[in-house]
Parts: C-alpha cells; sequence; structure tokens
C-alpha cells in the first residue's frame, strides 16, 4: 500500500467515523434537566416549573401528542401534587383566564408555569411530588429550591427519588452531597465524549502507567480551577462551545499517540492546527466570533501541544520529563471546561456561586471519581492482558504498513502478527496496530463532534 | 520611566476623582447639586462640549434660542415649563416636549385659530394687537380692546394662558405679559402663532444620553440662566428653588 | 535542555550563578525554538480559546445607582420619576412634601415596577389586548410625533378637503315608515314566505295607487316594525337603525316614494319614505376644524405605515401553507 493509499484509509476512516456517529450523537450527551422552585407560604405553596424546549419535546407524540404550552400546563399539573399532614392540597384556579397553570415567560428556548397549591392552614409535615418526565427519561433530574420565608434549601428529584418530605416547613432538609456525586457519576458514565476522552487519555499514556496519575492529577487540577473561576465570576458563553472544545481535545490527545508513528509527523502537528485556523477563518467570514475565537485558539494551543511534545527521536508523545507533564495539560483543560457542566445546568436558576457551591464540589468530585475508576480498571485490566501476553508467548510485531511509507517501518507489527499486534504492545515505545486505529478513530471523532457542534 | 510612571499616576488620580464627583452629581437630588460648587463646575465642564454637540443645533451656541424653530431662549429665566429648577431642566431634557413618550411635556397645544376656522385674519390681528398692549408695546387700541373681548370670549385664551394672561408653566403654556416669544413677537409672528397655531417638539435625550450627562447639562442650562451670586443661597435653602420671573 | 548542558561540569570550575543559567538557557536559540514558541502559542491558544468560551458573569448590583431612588430586581427607579410621581400625586413642589407621603409614593412605585415585571413574566403583551393596543399605540405615537411637529398650510389642507370632498357633507335627513309582514312565528304560523311576498306586493301596489298607509297594515296585516317611528332620523341615525339590508334601500328612495318588499330574517319589509333631505357638500369655511383633525389622522396614519413599511423589511415573517396576508 503506497502512502496515498494509508492516508486515504486513514481519512476514509475518519470520515466513517464521522458517518456512524452521526446519529449517536451530533449534540452533546444533553443532560435530561428541568427546575423547579416551591414556594411555602402560610397557606399554599406556589410551583414555578422550569423546563427546556428541548427537554419538553421528549414529551412531544407520546405524553403529549402535539406539544402546545396549554397541554404541557395540563401534563404538569397532572405530574405534580403537594400534600400537608397527609391531605392532598388542590391546585387552585388563579383567575381571569389563567386557570390553574399559569405559564409564564422565563427566557430563551425555556418553557415556564406557575402552578398554586392551597393547603389548610397552617402547613405542616409537607410532602412535594414530582413526577415530571421521569417515565420517559428515566436519566431525568430536577433541580429544586424550596423556599419558606426567606430560608431556601436545594433539593433534587430523580426516578428513583420522586417525592420530597419535608416534616418541619422552617427546616427543610437539602439533598445530600452524595445526591451530586451520583449525578457527577453519572454525567461521566453516560456521556460519550467524557467516555472517548478518557480512553484516549489513556491511550497516550498506556505504555507508562504512572503517567496515569499524571493525567488524574491533571483532572483534579483543572476542576480545582474550575471552581475558583465559577467563583471568580467566569460563566459559559454557550454549552456547545464546550462541547466542541472537548471535541478538539480528543482529537489533540489522539494525534499525540499517533504522531510518532508517522513517518511524517508533520501531518498530524502542522496539518492539525492549520486545519483549525483554516476552519476559524470560515468561521471569522460567517460572522461567528465564538466558533472563530475557539477554532482560533485550538489552533495554536494545537500547534504549541504537538510541538512541545515532540522530542526528536522519541516514538510516544512526551518523551523527557518536562514534555511528559505537558501531555496532562489537556487533562487539565478537559477538567476546567467540564467542571462548568453543573453551572450549564442550573444557569437558568440563575444561582450565585455561593448557593451552589456544596452541588458544584459534589458533582465535581462525582465525575473525578468516575474518571479515576475508569483509569483504574483500564489500567488494571491492560495489566492483566501484558502479562496473559508474555505468558501468551506473544512477541513484538512490527508495523504492518512500513511499505506505505506513512508509517514507520519498525513501529508497527508485521502482516503476519496481525493478531498479536491487535492485543497488546509490551514494548514502551512502539504502538500497536489496534492503538493506532483507535487513536485514528477517535481522532476522527473528535474532528466531527468539534465541527458538528460548532455549526449546530 | 519615572515620566511615564507619574503620568500614569496623575491621570488615575485625575479619573477617580471625575468618578467620584460624578458619583455625587447623580447621588444629589437635582437641586441639592447647587450647593456643592465643586459639583456645579464639574458638571459645567461635563456638559459644555455636549451641548454644543447635541444642543445648540437648535438653542444655538449661546443657548439664545432660534425663533424661526421655536427653540426658546435658554439664558432668560422664563420657562415654558416647569420653573427653571435643575429637576424641571432635567425633565425636560429627560423626557423632551411632546416626543409621544407618555412621560414628555405634553399637555396644552396651541390650537391655528385661523387653520381651523374659529377666528377670522381680522380678529386674529385683534388679538395681536391685545398682546402687543399687554407688553406695552406700540398698538392700535380700538383693535386692542377688540382683541380683549376675543381673548376672554370666542377665543378662550384665558383657558390656557390664564385670565391674567401670565400663562400656567404645569401646562407649557406661556407667560403673554413678559415679552419673551419662542416663535418671534413682531406682530406678524404672532399673527401666524395664533393662525397656524404651535406644536414644537424637542426630542427625549433619555437612552441617547447617560443619566449623568443629563444631569450635567441640566445645571449647565440652570447656571447659564442664573449668572447671579445668589445661586447657591437659593439652593442651600430651597432643594427644588424657584427663580423669579422676569 | 541539549546534551551539551547535561555533560557534568568539573566541580572546581566556576559555574555561573542559578539565574545566569535561567537566562542563558532562556536565551538559547534552541531552547526557544523547542520551548518558548510552543509555550506561546499553547498560552496565547487557551487564552483565545477561552475568550471565546467563557465571559465574566453579570454580578447584580448590591447598591442602588446613583441618580435612582430604588432597585426593583436590578431596575431602577429614576429621582427624577420619583419627584415628579410625589409633585402629581400631590401637588405641590417636592420639598414641600413629608417624608411620610414621599414613602407612600415610593412604596407605591416599587409596588407598580413589581407588578410590571410580573407582567413581562406572564408575558402579557403576548396574551392581553389592552397590553398590546397599549404599547402599540405608544410606538405609533412616537413615530408620529415629528410630523405633527410642521402646522399644515390652508392650501394643504384645501388640497386635502378637495381630495375627501365627498367625505365633508352636511347630513342629510329621512323621515320613513319601515312596515313588516311577519311570518312563520308562532302568532304568523299559517303565513308562509311566499304568501308573505306575494301580499307585500299587492301592498305596495296599493300604496303606490294612492292607498292609505293605515288602511294598507291593517289590510294586509303589516305591523310598523318600530325602528324608525319616532320622526325625522339623521342618515347615520337611520343607518344603525334600519340596518345594512334595509338602509341602501332607504337611501334610494325620494320623498312620497315606496320601496319594493324587502326580505329579512324578521319579515318582508315595506319603507315608505315620508320626507327625505339629502346630504350636500359642506364650504370648505364650515368644516376646515375637522379637514384639520383629518389631515392630522392621516398624516399619524402615514407615519404609521411608514413606520411598519421599514419594519416589515426588517423583520422575518413566515406564513404557514396556504396562508396569505
Amino acid at each position: 500500500m503506497g502512502g496515498r493509499g494509508a492516508l486515504a484509509l486513514l481519512l476514509g476512516l475518519a470520515g466513517w467515523v464521522a458517518c456512524a456517529a452521526r446519529p449517536l450523537s451530533v449534540h452533546a450527551a444533553e443532560a435530561g434537566v428541568s427546575y423547579s422552585t416551591w414556594i411555602v407560604s402560610s397557606d399554599t405553596v406556589m410551583l414555578r416549573f422550569v423546563l427546556p424546549a428541548a427537554e419538553a419535546n421528549r414529551l412531544a407524540g407520546s405524553a403529549i401528542p402535539v406539544l402546545t404550552v396549554s397541554k404541557l400546563g395540563d401534563y404538569l399539573l397532572e405530574h405534580t401534587a403537594v400534600t400537608a399532614s397527609g391531605r392532598d392540597c388542590p391546585a387552585i384556579d388563579q383567575g381571569y383566564d389563567l386557570g390553574r397553570v399559569d405559564p409564564v415567560r422565563v427566557g430563551a428556548e425555556l418553557y415556564g408555569f406557575e402552578i398554586v397549591f392551597r393547603c389548610s392552614a397552617p402547613i405542616r409535615s409537607l410532602v412535594l411530588e414530582n413526577r415530571a418526565l421521569f417515565d420517559r427519561v428515566p436519566g431525568h433530574v430536577d433541580f429544586a429550591r424550596i423556599e419558606a420565608g426567606r430560608r431556601f434549601t436545594d433539593q433534587l428529584f430523580t426516578a428513583g427519588r420522586q417525592r420530597v418530605r419535608i416534616p418541619n416547613i422552617s427546616d427543610a432538609p437539602a439533598a445530600s452531597l452524595g445526591a451530586y456525586v451520583r449525578l457527577g457519576i453519572g454525567h461521566v458514565l453516560r456521556d460519550a465524549g467524557r467516555l472517548c476522552f478518557l480512553t484516549v487519555a489513556l491511550l497516550v499514556v498506556m505504555h507508562r502507567p504512572r503517567r496515569i496519575l499524571l493525567i488524574i492529577a491533571g483532572l483534579v487540577g483543572g476542576y480545582a480551577v474550575a471552581l475558583a473561576a465559577d467563583a471568580g465570576g467566569l460563566v459559559v458563553s454557550n454549552r456547545a462551545l464546550i462541547e466542541a472544545f472537548i471535541g478538539c481535545l480528543i482529537a489533540l490527545y489522539a494525534l499525540a499517540a499517533i504522531a510518532p508513528q508517522l513517518a511524517r509527523p508533520v501531518i498530524a502537528t502542522r496539518g492539525w492546527p492549520l486545519l483549525l485556523l483554516a476552519l476559524a477563518i470560515v468561521a471569522a467570514g460567517l460572522r461567528a466570533a465564538g466558533p472563530a475565537l475557539l477554532l482560533a485558539g485550538g489552533g495554536l494551543l494545537s500547534a504549541g501541544f504537538l510541538a512541545a511534545i515532540r522530542r526528536p527521536g522519541a516514538r510516544t508523545p512526551g518523551a523527557g520529563a518536562s514534555a511528559g507533564i505537558l501531555l496532562a495539560l489537556p487533562a487539565v483543560i478537559f477538567g476546567f471546561l467540564d467542571g462548568f457542566t453543573l453551572q450549564s445546568l442550573l444557569a437558568p436558576l440563575e444561582l450565585a456561586f455561593s448557593s451552589r457551591v456544596r452541588m458544584a464540589i459534589g458533582y465535581d468530585l462525582g465525575a473525578l471519581l468516575a474518571e479515576a475508576g475508569i483509569f483504574a480498571i483500564a489500567a488494571g485490566a491492560v495489566a492483566l492482558a501484558s502479562g496473559f501476553m508474555r505468558a501468551g508467548g506473544f512477541g513484538r510485531a512490527d508495523g504492518v504498513m512500513r511499505s506505505s511509507g506513512l508509517m514507520r517501518s519498525s513501529d508497527l507489527m508485521r502482516p503476519g502478527d496481525l493478531l498479536a499486534g491487535l492485543a497488546v504492545q509490551t514494548a514502551a515505545t512502539r504502538r500497536t496496530l489496534l492503538e493506532v486505529l483507535t487513536a485514528a478513530i477517535l481522532a476522527g471523532l473528535g474532528t466531527f463532534w468539534l465541527v458538528t457542534r460548532l455549526h449546530t | 520611566m519615572l515620566l511615564a510612571a507619574g503620568g500614569a499616576a496623575l491621570a488615575g488620580i485625575r479619573h477617580a476623582q471625575r468618578q467620584r464627583l460624578a458619583t455625587q452629581l447623580l447621588a444629589s437630588f437635582p437641586d441639592a447639586v447647587l450647593a456643592h460648587p465643586s459639583l456645579v463646575r464639574f458638571a459645567v465642564a461635563e456638559a459644555r462640549p455636549l451641548f454644543k454637540a447635541n444642543c445648540a443645533v437648535c438653542h444655538g451656541e449661546n443657548m439664545h434660542g432660534n425663533t424661526a424653530i421655536g427653540a426658546p431662549n435658554l439664558t432668560d429665566q422664563v420657562w415654558l415649563y416647569g420653573d427653571g429648577t435643575v429637576y424641571d431642566i432635567e425633565r425636560t431634557i429627560l423626557y423632551g416636549v411632546r416626543t409621544g413618550l407618555s412621560k414628555t411635556r405634553n399637555v396644552t397645544d396651541m390650537p391655528g385659530y385661523g387653520l381651523r376656522g374659529r377666528l377670522t385674519s381680522g380678529q386674529i390681528d385683534d388679538v395681536v394687537q391685545y398682546l402687543l398692549k399687554l407688553n406695552d408695546r406700540p398698538h392700535r387700541a380700538e383693535a386692542a380692546e377688540e382683541g380683549r373681548a376675543l381673548y376672554y370670549g370666542l377665543a378662550n385664551c384665558g383657558d390656557c394662558h390664564g385670565s391674567d394672561a401670565r400663562g400656567d408653566s404645569d401646562y407649557g403654556s406661556p407667560d403673554l405679559t413678559v415679552n419673551v416669544w419662542n416663535s418671534g413677537g413682531d406682530p406678524q409672528s404672532l399673527y401666524r402663532s395664533i393662525y397656524f397655531g404651535r406644536h414644537r417638539i424637542m426630542p427625549a435625550w433619555v437612552g441617547k444620553l447617560t443619566f449623568e450627562q443629563i444631569r450635567a447639562l441640566a445645571v449647565y442650562v440652570y447656571s447659564e440662566s442664573h449668572p447671579s451670586p445668589s445661586r447657591e443661597t437659593n439652593a442651600s435653602t430651597s432643594q427644588t428653588a424657584s427663580p423669579s420671573r422676569s | 535542555m541539549t546534551d551539551a548542558t547535561l555533560v557534568k561540569q568539573p566541580r572546581a570550575a566556576a559555574r555561573p550563578g542559578r539565574f545566569a543559567r535561567l537566562r542563558r538557557r532562556l536565551l538559547d536559540e534552541r531552547t526557544r525554538l523547542e520551548w518558548m514558541l510552543p509555550a506561546g502559542g499553547i498560552i496565547i491558544g487557551l487564552a483565545v480559546a477561552g475568550a471565546g468560551l467563557f465571559r465574566p458573569a453579570a454580578r447584580p448590583t448590591i447598591a442602588v445607582p446613583p441618580g435612582y431612588v430604588a432597585l426593583v430586581n436590578q431596575k431602577g427607579i429614576l429621582t427624577s420619576d420619583f419627584i415628579a410621581q410625589t409633585q402629581a400625586e400631590t401637588g405641590v413642589g417636592f420639598n414641600q412634601t413629608t417624608q411620610a407621603k414621599r414613602r407612600h409614593v415610593l412604596r407605591e412605585m416599587i409596588d407598580e415596577e413589581l407588578l410590571v415585571q410580573r407582567a413581562l413574566s406572564l408575558d402579557l403583551p403576548e396574551t392581553t389586548t389592552e397590553v398590546r393596543d397599549a404599547m402599540a399605540a405608544a410606538v405609533n405615537a412616537q413615530v408620529a410625533a415629528p410630523l405633527l411637529e410642521i402646522e399644515p398650510t390652508d392650501e394643504e389642507l384645501r388640497t386635502f378637503y378637495d381630495r375627501h370632498r365627498a367625505k365633508y357633507t352636511i347630513g342629510g335627513t329621512m323621515t320613513l315608515r319601515d312596515l313588516v309582514m311577519h311570518y312563520g312565528t308562532y302568532a304568523d304560523a299559517d303565513q308562509s314566505l311566499p304568501q308573505a311576498e306575494s301580499d307585500a306586493a299587492e301592498a305596495v301596489y296599493q300604496l303606490r295607487s294612492g292607498a292609505a298607509i293605515d288602511y294598507v297594515m291593517e289590510h294586509f296585516g303589516f305591523v310598523d316594525s318600530g325602528r324608525v317611528s319616532d320622526g325625522e332620523e339623521l342618515d347615520f341615525a337611520a343607518k344603525i337603525h334600519l340596518g345594512a339590508k334595509l338602509y341602501p334601500v332607504a337611501t334610494a328612495l325620494n320623498a312620497g316614494q315606496i320601496s319594493d318588499p324587502v326580505v329579512t330574517a324578521d319579515g318582508v319589509h315595506v319603507l315608505v319614505m315620508l320626507q327625505r333631505q339629502l346630504p350636500r357638500p359642506a364650504p370648505f369655511s364650515a368644516v376646515r376644524d375637522q379637514v384639520y383633525s383629518d389631515f392630522r389622522a392621516e398624516q399619524k396614519q402615514r407615519a404609521s405605515e411608514e413606520n411598519l413599511r421599514i419594519l416589515r423589511s426588517q423583520a422575518q415573517i413566515l406564513l404557514a401553507p396556504g396562508q396569505s396576508e
């Protein structure tokens, strides 16, 4: 296979990945969230329910045949309830032509409703019930805020917890830290972008397992800086841009893994940044300032990162202690960006950082635990597999594409050793075909996400 | 280096000083500003270029107005709306006159008596003679007497301008006895005012200038119309000091 | 770091200080190329991407800004508006008002602001006709304001009058009888529509032949509808009383004429015009006040239309299939 043929193969592979991935997720895995505020007064509980349009659309065609504000309001009325001292609190008619559900304007792409439940005064032993969307979207989360007088607490409604009991109104319980930790764990495990990033990070450092700790340290640092920046008043301009940049980081790590294996590494180390800069110019031409800045920044970052980790003669990225530390940089950036997830999710509530610091810490802790767990499992699996290979007598293999001119002839396995090469390469400085293919797929996927999420 | 550092420090101090004065200017009630000469000086310095850029085109750089377009003289202490306090001036600058905004100055309109056929040309001429008489200007006595009858009778001018013809600045009806005429005081101009009516507008500056700029302009106009040293005494005794009408 | 720097130097040799070594290293061209350029790329790249990804949060104002008397959910109440409202409510200068009155006015203004914010939250401009009408009228008033500054001339009014001469008339009057023959009701169950029409045609014939109205009414079973039975009516009043179907028939009659039978929902009508004064053109001098008002109204209408033309040119208006404007 000639060099052009191999290049065409890789490009084709990346294209196929992009096409195959499209139906899976052009958008980032959108968290199914809603927001409810329960304001308790002497004899009423006013519920203000805010539902993102994307989430409401999930009800269309099933729970609600044709989505209208009125039908959505009726659905919420049927799926929320309040009882006090064991007696139902009926939703009251709010007069004029409002009916029992009052649609309110709460912002773009959001539906807002108010329902007033009348209880017999004084309200004691309150039970708030929210069953909306859980039957349609099991992963749905409702971030609730319970206000009584000037006191407020945060709560969560999930599929497994659709009722909140408040024995004493003046001391409404808040959701436990563990609840937010679980949310953080679920966020990482359910999101294809996060899993891909962790996979590609593992790929980069798998030949030097100690560097996994470096990556984890990078993630911890990133989350910590994100918390500090959040406290300092930094907010995400556009959630889609964050997800696009995570696609860029995936591709960047993948290219860092592939580049040393290439006969001409400049294809990756200069080609990718140039591609991003070209896209930035296109975005600027389309007057899309945010995407243009993101692409230009991504291009410069990629150029700097790929140049810094590449040492002459080295076949894995980050050869040398200083360059090795640099490998943690994308992890730091990833941790920083992911650290703003909860802030973005809670944006419609416009809570101050001080009101959600406990939630943010729990959420980030959960995300970190999930990431560390994935690394631990993967590292264990690699160690087991390596031992198995050594015991089974699988030898080192050379490059399958040495004749192509694209890959170094000594880097990859011989065609005859394809099976062995697809398993695990024990030599620390060389990669197996499986690794290269995985990296190529992830590079394609990352690029796909970068472009599509910027476009959408 | 030292020079640059010194220059930067000086600029910083001046900026901080300016910010302090700007805050004080707005934080005070409009007419309370007059009790602080430093604030008045600051406001005048801020407003002078603003006036030149935005207001002088109608009112003239010397604030003497322009009768051709009905822009009043701002230095004569005769006010169509309000009593000429900083608050009143600021209010007019904020929301303008007959701009269509509900907070604008728009209570009365001078109807076109001739245009609408309510008075004949001869009758209008008689009313003009009466106005000349009210201002001790040369007039035809007989016609002025006819005009007086029309003023209180058919034309019912007193409904807006008052039985003493001194107008009412709450409604924007001008004093007809002080010989100050926004659209010209010669008999021909007076005739035109009665025949065609007047419906002058002044733009609202809210949203176009900042509140600080509008306050500064109000103080500037006030200070130009009250050059007497007694200004500060007035301000200190009354929050909404009313200037004496000429 | 180059290989040369890794070579151990004899301990005895005079080693440059740490600062000097760092300086030399930083200035070393190779170091610059290997580290400083990539580091610069990374830092600038992060900064540029960060500018696209993040923005500073809008911090809520926790102090009332100068120039305002209160801040309600971050929305200010201007000092000037507060003074104006206090003066309007008390009828005296602001400095003459009591602290209690000022507090009262401020409370009212805060309440009003809360209600306005609530109205926006309830999206009243979308759902409430009165709010929409007020908003539309306010916009129209603003766009018309500059036009109204210039008083029209006599010539302009005269031209306008000539252009709309048919509109300026001294109203006509009519005195008529509206006879009606009901059919098909409980009281007239035996009377069918064809029979009623036939009887009415005969009655018209007799009336035109000079028969007395009362005789015809009694003979054929007509009754007076009562719509125009109170004597002379101005045309516009007759139009209201007779309705859209009978009024045109009435205006076509001269004094003494009798209409053909007219079938309406309540029976078969016959109109007898007793007296008729046709509308006549009003001279300009008699209607110039109305001409002036109409001229101004047309100016406002034109300003509104021009404004809408501009708004439409900037708007994206999509019509559902099958819909047209």
